[in-house]
């Protein structure tokens, strides 16, 4: 009773959100590049043919795909949502059980999963029927491979996301850029591997399933082999593919990724403290004592209030002007504030690295230039979105032209920090007199800072670009080709990234003039309006 | 039914010392809690709440039927608790029927029981008309008078409100203090307010908290009476005014022609023209918060 209606209220509230709006047209985008072709399903250069359950096969791994990554960051909000509310702590005080209640919101994650793949469901008969198989529609054959691919993955990713939300050091920025790993771990995991029981998103069942119908028909496939994304052949080699079978193991192995979501909710129950203020992790890792920080008790503060005018200063003119580097200087230290101390212990060792005398065998500084700019990911993931918090929002977009003093200071302190942080990368470059790794180290500290702003000025949150660029750098360190900024795998674009990164900057201006000058750019764009209409007179 | 305090201390993992030795016992009426900013209630109401455990010390209750600590048992707390935080919040998405059908099922009541109640609790915070709008596009009045709504869903025996009168206008003001008034003969309600007049207008009891210790707890008539002799009004220069506030607690300052009109609380005449006026509430919560705790205790 309890734990469907805390389900139930998060579901409604969760489904008149704008991201659940936002990552169903995603969705629908990702449907149209497969109906035309962009974004498809294939085996070693065959593929099945568009009946139902190939359609619906195609969509279903294309679903998982995009719900276990993208939306997990969706629905990881459930139990931040009532701490940042409040209404956490109104929960707090009833009855309900840990286990209720984020067995709630693991049922109400798992429902926004569905109701996303639903999405895709419905694009499986418009791709079957673009594709001009001749093969009749069947209601099971589109089912069939969502319920056996689709649904237990998301009923695993929906437990993942809640003991994500509990763990203290998961819940923070430092738990979207582990998931990315995670994910990649997953995908490898089910893919790869010859095991049934680790198949969490079930592309080991939909490639042991379909290799055993292709090799019955005379064809010819690798066991591992599942393409993703845009494929192109000359000759498609087809095969008949009718869905899962679903014999009773099969149904054993799906069926064990809702108990292992049970199981997760129970983990989480361990590390929920229920809204409680003053709750410390349930596993504690003492740091060394010279790392640790002094913690004295502080008394409440007390004292009268001065109430004589006279006492403070008059503000002339010249102190009501802003100081460029000032502001600089504060940024850094906003972002900076609450890095742990081991974290610039690491990057010291590294930029050490970084200058000693080149090796043969030794890394190279492109090398330490990617790990170095990975490290700080969650301090560059502030950027953007921290005046935007609902309690900043009023005090920083009050102030006058808050949006050509702020967001400029911004993108400077994010792009001293990434050069700063690979100071020691920047001079070996320098020494080594490599100009050309020089331009990437400026052009991708450039980019970093420009990516940084423009996510959080857009998503208004740190997920966006912890995600994204997660993403990225690791597409980059696979060679992805132009995704490298880094020059680690011997690509070099840094006017590439130069352009990129003016453009995600004009971007996110671009917002934040909107959204804190919108009467100057509705004037603008009278302005604007009312020019065009006096040209078009004067024509005719 | 009775609720006690006994000992609690509560220091914060970040060192903050909210609250010590603080000891109080509760039976059925009104709780004003008074003390400054800092001074350790919501951290005091957070605990009896169960939201948040004392660092020692423990609080016991009583419902007749046997004696709890609620930091074993929560349940047999919260299972008659009413709770309106200073900071809660809303689904925003929500209705407000949408949002208690929600908390009345999360408190384990029945369906239909829940609905009649809801309606009721509606038309007693004056919110019919609008049950059915967003919360998200509520005012902080309205806001405020759902969290009332809320606390009140499980008809509860402990009812414990951090600054429920924030937002509201004058009339809902009068309103809820009539409210928590007639609730108050068969339950505890526990009432933290910044506003002196809504706890002398309500409260059987005012606790006064200053630095996280119970500073005195007294019925407002007690109160009054300690004040007798202490709260003075004189006319001083208003070159002089300055001096004078560094060595009294002055409680209001009005200038006019003939100077300037101040209002103190002081154990002895502050000056020559000093006149005795009859104690306020507010002169006495100026008065004990300002008095070193050893004293006062």
């Amino acid at each position: 009773m309890n734990t469907w209606a805390v389900a139930k209220a998060d579901f409604k509230e969760r489904m008149r959100r704008p991201p659940v709006y936002m990552a169903m047209a995603v969705a629908a985008f990702l449907c149209y590049l497969s109906i035309i072709g962009q974004a498809t399903v294939t085996m070693d250069g065959c593929r099945g043919v568009w009946n139902s359950a190939w359609s619906a096969g195609t969509m279903a791994v294309m679903a998982t795909s995009f719900l276990t990554l993208i939306c997990f960051f969706v629905i990881r909000n459930g139990v931040q949502r009532d701490e940042e509310t409040g209404v956490g702590r109104l929960l707090a005080a009833t009855p309900l059980s840990g286990f209720s209640y984020l067995l709630g919101k693991c049922l109400s994650n798992f429902a926004v999963l569905l109701v996303v793949s639903t999405v895709f469901l419905a694009a499986a008969p418009i791709l079957q029927w673009h594709e001009h198989g001749g093969f009749p529609f069947e209601l099971w054959g589109f089912v069939n491979p969502f319920l056996y691919v689709t649904v237990p993955a998301s009923a695993f990713v929906a437990s993942v996301a809640v003991v994500f939300e509990c763990h203290p050091w998961l819940k923070r920025g430092l738990g979207n850029v582990l998931y990315i790993v995670v994910w990649t771990e997953m995908l490898r995991e089910s893919g790869m591997s010859n095991r049934g029981w680790t198949d969490m998103v079930g592309f080991y069942g939909f490639m042991k399933s379909t290799h055993a119908a292709a090799t019955a028909q005379g064809i010819v496939v690798s066991e591992h082999s599942l393409n993703i994304g845009h494929a192109e052949a000359a000759h498609w080699s087809t095969f008949v593919w009718n869905g899962f079978a679903f014999h009773w193991r099969d149904i054993l192995l799906r069926a064990e990724w809702f108990f292992v979501a049970a199981a997760l909710v129970l983990v989480a129950t361990y590390f929920f403290k229920r809204f409680d203020p003053d709750s410390k992790p349930a596993i504690q890792l003492r740091m060394p004592a010279f790392l640790r920080r002094k913690r004295d008790v502080i008394e409440p503060a007390a004292g009268k209030w001065e109430t004589e005018l006279l006492k403070l200063t008059t503000l002339n003119g010249s102190m009501l002007r802003g100081r460029f580097f000032s502001i600089v200087r504060a940024e850094i230290k906003l972002l900076l504030k609450g890095v742990p101390k081991f974290l610039y212990v690491v990057l010291g060792i590294a930029n050490f690295i970084a200058l000693m005398p080149a090796e043969k065998d030794g890394p190279s500084g492109a090398g330490v230039l990617a790990f170095l700019w990975i490290v700080p990911v969650l301090v560059w993931s502030q950027m953007g979105a921290r005046e935007q918090s609902p309690h900043a929002r009023p005090l920083i977009f009050s102030a006058p032209h808050s949006f050509l003093r702020q967001l400029p200071a911004e993108w400077m302190a994010g792009f001293l920090i990434a050069l700063g942080g690979s100071l020691g990368v920047g001079l070996r470059f320098l020494a080594q007199r490599q100009w050309g790794h020089l331009g990437v180290w400026f052009s991708g500290a450039a980019f970093i800072a420009s990516l940084a702003i423009a996510c959080g000025t857009w998503s208004r949150s740190t997920r966006l670009f912890q995600g994204l660029y997660t993403g990225w750098w690791y597409l980059a360190m696979n060679n992805a080709p132009n995704m490298d900024f880094t020059g680690v795998t011997g690509q070099r674009h840094p006017w590439g990234y130069f352009v990129t990164g003016g453009i995600l900057f004009a971007s996110a201006m671009a917002q934040r003039w909107w959204y804190t000058e919108r009467a100057a750019a509705l004037r603008t764009m009278g302005w604007f309006r009312r020019g065009m209409a006096a040209r078009k007179a004067v024509a005719m | 039914m009775r609720l006690s305090v006994e000992n609690v201390s509560k220091r914060y993992g970040s060192g903050v010392q909210a609250l010590r030795d603080f000891s109080l016992e509760l039976r059925a009426g009104v709780l004003g809690l008074l003390g400054p900013n800092g001074a350790g209630k919501s951290t005091l109401m957070s605990i009896l709440a169960t939201i948040t455990l004392p660092t020692s010390g423990r609080v016991l209750w009583d419902d007749g039927h046997g004696n709890y600590d609620i930091a074993r048992h929560p349940n047999a707390l919260r299972n008659v608790l009413g709770f309106l935080p200073q900071d809660f919040g809303v689904y925003p998405n929500l209705s407000a029927v949408e949002f208690l059908e929600y908390l009345a099922a999360i408190k384990g009541i029945d369906g239909r029981v829940a609905k009649r109640r809801i309606d009721e609790l509606l038309t007693l915070v004056n919110l019919q008309t609008a049950k059915t709008r967003k919360l998200g596009g509520f005012s902080g009045g309205m806001r405020q008078r759902v969290g009332i709504a809320q606390a009140l869903l499980n008809d509860p025996k402990l009812l414990i409100v951090d600054e429920p009168t924030a937002g509201l206008d004058p009339e809902e003001r009068v309103r809820f203090r009539n409210l928590l008034s007639e609730l108050s003969h068969d339950r505890i309600v526990i009432l933290s307010t910044h506003i002196v007049s809504d706890v002398e207008l309500t409260a059987d009891r005012i606790a006064l908290v200053g630095n996280g210790k119970l500073i005195t707890c007294q019925t407002p008539d007690e109160l009054l009476r300690t004040m007798e002799g202490r709260v003075w009004e004189c006319v001083i220069p208003p070159e002089m005014l300055q001096q004078f506030k560094q060595h009294h607690a002055c409680s209001g300052t009005v200038r006019r022609q003939d100077g300037v009109h101040v209002r103190v609380v002081s154990d002895s005449k502050p000056w020559q023209n000093a006149v005795a006026q009859p104690a306020l509430l507010e002169d006495a919560y100026l008065y004990w918060v300002n008095v070193p705790v050893e004293v006062a205790a």
